[in-house]
């Protein structure tokens, strides 16, 4: 009689003991699995629009007043070149860069560790809306469940130009 | 004194795992609860801050948007005109334009990064903020970001990263 309720006692810590570990195993691949979340964020809305009338270094053509930033999207999807020799998107690439990295400097002071910018081409086609990624620039990954997010939309020939940003908080 | 033993029954040994594993998983249950409600109470929050922040920024973007500050050459809601900036900033009657519930009005420029100066008529575009009131009084800081522009005879519209700061004094 004693020997079974001894066998009884262990039977049930290893069925608590097996219970406990496939919850830890479900909430950590729960947890890990999820995608980080984005938050429409009204400080990086105001920041890109903002940077949109930044002054590049970048002239086109024969007009000698440079380009805004949200003019040189649309340079960089054409693959134009500067009138200093440069091109247009190794511009945009360093003036976004700056921006972001002087501009959103969180309470430490520092840049950010991590974001994503990224801007498509939106056209409007008899088949559909079509959506081509012509610039990417991003640092490092997001660790976080949840990241702040704006997104701006620009005029270009044939369609709009979206550019998204998202950040860690 | 002898040994004493207690003997359970079968029965009661059952009893006791049930009312264990009962607790067991109402404690288990109680904790995933608790997660996932710290977790719904967290983004809330998050919200609460954001809608805060938008209102102080609408606040901030307003004052932009004033005459006083805002660019009239051609069409930017987010553009605020340095040389009008400069000149309020010498103007004599600006000391009861703020009202009474402002301690600062301030523009800084964050990039390009500039020297880390005061503007005024002599270091100006050579500068990095300029202070256009300043209270003794304790104050909440609210502030949106802002493309600083000025005219050049030669470029034309040039435009910089700023952030136009509103302090609020403290009721």
């Amino acid at each position: 009689m004693n020997r079974k309720a001894q066998e009884e006692i262990v039977g049930f810590v290893a069925v608590v003991v097996l219970v406990m570990i496939i919850g830890v195993i479900y909430l950590t691949i729960s947890l890990r699995s999820s995608e980080p979340q984005a938050v429409d964020s009204a400080e990086l809305r105001q920041f890109l629009q903002s940077t949109t009338e930044y002054t590049t270094e970048c002239t086109l053509g024969l007009s000698n007043e440079p380009l805004a930033l949200g003019r040189l999207f649309e340079a960089c999807r054409e693959k134009a070149s500067c009138g200093n020799g440069k091109e247009s998107c190794a511009v945009l690439n360093a003036s976004v860069r700056g921006l972001i990295d002087g501009g959103l400097k969180p309470t430490t002071g520092h840049p950010l560790e991590a974001f994503t910018f990224t801007v498509h081409y939106v056209q409007n086609t008899s088949q559909g809306t079509l959506t081509t990624p012509f610039f990417t620039l991003s640092k490092s990954s997001c660790k976080n469940s949840t990241l702040r997010s704006a997104t701006e939309f620009y005029p270009a020939k044939g369609g709009f130009i979206r550019a998204r940003l998202e950040v860690c908080p | 004194m002898n040994n004493s033993y207690v003997l359970f029954s079968k029965g009661q040994i059952k009893i006791q795992q049930m009312a264990i594993v009962l607790v067991g998983f109402a404690i288990f249950f109680a904790l995933v609860s608790v997660f996932f409600f710290s977790f719904n109470l967290s983004s809330v929050e998050d919200a609460a801050l954001a809608a805060r922040q938008a209102q102080a920024q609408q606040r901030v973007l307003a004052l932009a948007g004033s005459p006083e500050f805002s660019w009239t050459l051609d069409d930017c809601a987010s553009c605020v005109d340095l040389d009008k900036v400069i000149a309020l900033k010498n103007a004599t009657y600006r000391s009861g334009l703020w009202g009474s519930t402002i301690a600062l009005v301030q523009i800084r420029q964050l990039y390009p990064v500039a020297s880390e100066r005061e503007c005024t008529s002599t270091t100006y575009p050579a500068c990095s903020t300029t202070t256009l009131y300043r209270d003794s009084a304790p104050y909440t800081s609210e502030e949106a970001f802002v493309a600083l522009c000025r005219y050049d005879a030669e470029q034309g519209k040039q435009c910089v990263l700023g952030k136009l700061l509103l302090g609020v004094k403290s009721p």
